[in-house]
Order: C-alpha cells, then structure tokens, then sequence
C-alpha cells in the first residue's frame, strides 16, 4: 500500500510551496481562460 | 487537463506517488465529479432550460415583477433578493445576475448599481447552488456525511444571510430606505432562513435556496398585502411621486398574468421539491443503493491510518431524482418533441465546458489528496494555530475568486481544511462549512460569474469595472462571515461536530 510522506524535501516551508504549485497553477488558468468548474 | 498532468508529475516527483496509484486516484477523481456533481448540474440546468422555452419561467418572473411595487426596496427583496436564490437553487452560473440585473434596469436602478445589487443578493444562496453541488463536492472530497455538512453550512448561511437585506436596502435606497423599508429586509432574510434552515438540517442540499426562495415569495407578498412603506421610494432614495409610480406601473406590467398562469409556473417546482424530497429523503434507501464500489487505498501521512480514494457508483443519486422530477414535470408541461430538443442543444452549449472542467478537477483534486499533498499543505497551515479560523473562510474566498466555482474551491479545498480542523482540534465540520461559505461571499468578485452575469448587460467584456464595483460589499460579507466564524468556534463548537 502506498505510504503517503508528510514532508517530502525535508523543508516544510519548501514542501507547502511545491504543495500550492498545482492549486494556484490550477486557479490561475482557471481564472485566465474564464472557464468554471461548475455551473455555481 | 494542463493542471491535472502538472499535478499529477509534482505528485510521482516529489511525493513518491507511484504512477498507477495516480492514474487510478485520477480516474476515481473523475467518476466522482461526473456522477456526483456533473450528473445533478446538468439536470439542474435541463430544468430550467425547459421551463425557460416553455415561457413558464417568464411567466413566474412578470408575475413577480407585477407584484414587485414601484418601490425600488421591495424590487430589491422580491427579485434579487428571493428571484435570485431561485434561480442559484436550480441553475447558477450566474444566471442570478444575468436574469435579475436587466429587471432592475428596466425598473430604473443604473446598471452598475444593479448589477451589484444582484450579484449581492446572491451570496447567501451559493452554497446550497444548482441543487446543492457544491455541498455534495465537499462531502465527495472530505466523506464526511453530506446531511451533516448540509447542516453545518446551513447554520453558517442561517447567520450569514441575515445581513444581505439589510445591504440591498441600503444599496438601492441609501439610509432613507431603512427608516421606514426595515420590515422588507427583516422579512426577505427571516423568510428566506425559516425555508432554507430546516431543509438543510433535515433533507439535505438539494432544496435549501429553492424552499427558501419560495418560503420568501410568500412571505414579501403576504407582507405587501396588509403593509407597505409609507413613501414609496425610487432608485436612490427618492421619494416617487403619484405620476412617476404610475409610470413604473407602465414599465412593470404590460399584461397583467392570470393566476392560473402563476400556478402552472409554479407547478415545476412544487413537483421538484415532492420528488426530492420522498427520493432523497432520511426515510429513503434510494440513493445509498450501490452497484459497485472503487478504491485505491494508502496509509495517511497525518494520522498513520489507511486512508483511500473511493467513488461508489450509486444510480439513484440526487441527480437521479432530478431526472424523475423533469420527467414527471413533462407529463404536465407536455412539450413539443423539437423543443426538448432544442432544450438539450441549449444545455450542452452552456455546459459542456463546465462538465469537462469538472472532470478534470475532481481528477486533479483526489490526486492532489491522494498522493498526500494536501496533508502536507494541511500540517504547513496547522502551524498558523487557533488563528487559522481568520483564514479557512478567506482561503474559500480566493478560491472562488479565482476559480469562479463553490464546487471547485470545495473540491480543493475541503479535506485540506478537515486535516488542518483535525489537526488543530477544531470542531470537524467547521473549517469546510467555512471554506464552503467563504466561496459563495466571494463570487461577486470571479470573473467567470461576472462574465455570465453581465452577458445581457453593456458590461460584457468590461467585467473589471464590475468586479471592482462589487468589491467592497463582498470585503464587507466576508468580514461578517468570518465573525460568524468566531461565534462557532468559541460560543457553539457543539453543532459544528457531525
């Protein structure tokens, strides 16, 4: 079974950075075709 | 689908996420956003296609708009305020703004001004939007209990739509407009919580806005039959005189509509609100029935236990009732062959972006969950402490702002702010609820929503100005928000426990 690891780089900080990478990569191509996810 | 395969490459790289575990979290993602959340919107927006091209909708909103006075405070109440949180209950999509704003025009409310106020009117409403997605997104991410996250929200919203009445009356009417307009804003919020309030504690998502609104429409008009504001005002405060309220009279109504009109319209959705409820009911067994299950397991990085990434083909989900209630409204409506048509070419042109993005994100949300990314955004944010709760609803607000969807922000978002409430030793349903709420104050600010909104305005491609314009009361919402916040948390952590 896969082992999920809580902090990969060994530096938290760097770690939450590359952990935001896809969420703000996600919201700003979101926001810069002006598509939505959902109707609401 | 850029996103996803970013996401997808940073979890195999950096989390050690083997590549099939990411494929199949992926693909379970997917499933999940088809059937729990694009399977209901698309029936949601079916509805109100067919009841659009059968005139019955328009029928519904000339009634309101002839009931709806010369005074610009009870337009403000009775069709941003209740119209509006109809139309969220059932479509979204900023079909709120899109359909209100250009009543509010007509009726001589300039268009900025009616473009926020119907963009304000359309908080509260949004979490509970086109039939609850964004509520089963949250319950799809985080599997905690959909009833219970459709309650805790609904205490959040019980609260929080208590001001924007209050906010309406004073942006169409300025500070005249409370002193003698206040019954219009304490009973637009009162009647709109009493619908939304008990559907969301006992029923579930689905029907909390549509109850409400209706629960509203009573309740204005019962309230217009035996009071009225002793000056009627226009657009900015000032009192209308004799001839200038006969003139709006001329602008509201042309035809006056027959009540057995209104009642037809209003059919459709007294036949919606039976079907779900008997459907989805705490009685029905329906929508727990399932065909197949699909899990991909992994041992959390937080609590050291297994955790999973699962979707439970269920086929008589809400969506499922959304269907039966459309296909029993035909029975009444009995449309021509060709305009049903027509009613799916219309909602595959609306949505086949959102359903495609829907599936991309939920793809990308589980793998972002799975892999253990979000746990560690989790422990990163824990390390703020208690005062995350300042956050979780900020945290919403950006999502949304960017995003455009309550239902994406959720999907993100929501088991990132479960672990960080575990983590802290909050009360487990608050943080999401936040998140959620949080989304539905910000989308006056999205530019997705704005772009929809303002489509049947002179604003299309100028939505900054819009944006800008609505900013400050949406700043205002969250401010309020996040002491509603704070009123859990410290006074009644208990009924945000599932």
């Amino acid at each position: 079974m896969f082992h999920q690891v809580l902090d990969p780089t060994g530096n938290l900080g760097l770690t939450v950075l590359a952990s935001l990478i896809p969420v703000i990569l996600l919201l700003v191509l979101l926001a810069a075709f002006r598509v939505t996810g959902s109707p609401h | 689908m850029i996103g996803s395969i970013f996401t997808l490459i940073i979890a195999i790289l950096v989390w050690h996420l083997p590549l099939s575990n990411g494929i199949e979290s992926y693909l379970i993602g997917s499933a999940n956003g088809i059937w729990a959340v694009d399977w209901i919107t698309f029936w949601g927006v079916v509805i109100f296609n067919t009841l659009k091209l059968t005139g019955l909708f328009d029928t519904l909103k000339n009634w309101l708009v002839e009931q709806a006075t010369a005074d610009v405070r009870v337009q403000a109440i009775l069709l941003a305020w209740a119209l509006g949180a109809l139309l969220e209950g059932l479509v979204g999509f900023g079909y709120p703004w899109a359909v209100v704003a250009p009543i509010l025009v007509v009726l001589g409310v300039a268009e900025l001004d009616a473009l926020r106020v119907a963009a304000i009117a359309n908080n509260a409403p949004v979490s509970y939007g086109a039939l609850g997605a964004p509520i089963i997104a949250l319950a799809a991410v985080t599997n905690l209990p959909l009833l219970s996250l459709s309650a805790s929200v609904g205490k959040i919203v019980a609260v929080l739509a208590l001001l924007p009445p209050w906010v309406l009356i004073y942006l169409v009417a300025g500070r005249r407009g409370f002193r003698d307009g206040w019954p219009l804003a304490l009973v637009g919020s009162l009647a709109y919580i009493l619908g939304q309030f008990p559907v969301s504690q006992f029923l579930g998502p689905y029907l909390p806005d549509i109850v409400g609104a209706l629960v509203s429409f009573a309740a204005i008009l019962l309230l217009l039959k035996v009071w009225r504001p002793r000056t009627v005002l226009g657009y900015g405060g000032v009192p209308l005189s004799e001839e200038e309220q006969q003139t709006q009279r001329a602008s509201r109504i042309e035809e006056e509509t027959s009540s057995h009109s209104v009642l037809a319209s209003l059919l459709p959705f007294l036949i919606l609100i039976v079907v779900v409820v008997l459907w989805t009911g705490p009685w029905s067994h329906l929508p727990k029935i399932t065909a197949f299950s699909w899990v991909v397991k992994a041992v959390s990085s937080i609590s050291n236990k297994p955790t999973s990434a699962s979707f439970a083909f269920a086929p008589f989900i809400g969506g499922t009732a959304i269907l039966a209630s459309w296909l029993i409204m035909l029975l009444f409506i009995r449309p021509p062959l060709a305009l049903l048509g027509q009613v799916f070419r219309d909602t595959f042109r609306q949505m086949w972006g959102a359903l495609l993005v829907g599936v991309f994100i939920f793809g990308l949300a589980f793998v972002f969950n799975y892999s253990g990314m979000g746990a560690s955004l989790a422990y990163g944010f824990s390390k703020v402490g208690p005062a995350f709760i300042l956050l979780a609803p900020i945290l919403g607000w950006i999502g949304v702002a960017l995003s455009g969807s309550n239902t994406s922000t959720n999907s993100l978002f929501g088991l990132v702010q479960v672990q960080v409430g575990r983590l802290l030793g909050f009360p487990v349903l608050l943080l999401p609820s936040l998140n959620s709420v949080g989304a539905e104050v910000g989308k006056p600010v999205a530019p997705q929503t704005a772009s929809v909104g303002v489509s049947t305005t002179k604003f299309v491609r100028n939505e900054g100005q819009v944006i800008r314009h609505n900013m400050g009361w949406t700043l205002v919402l969250l401010a309020w928000l996040i002491i509603v916040g704070l009123l859990y948390y410290f006074l009644l952590p208990g009924l945000m426990a599932p």
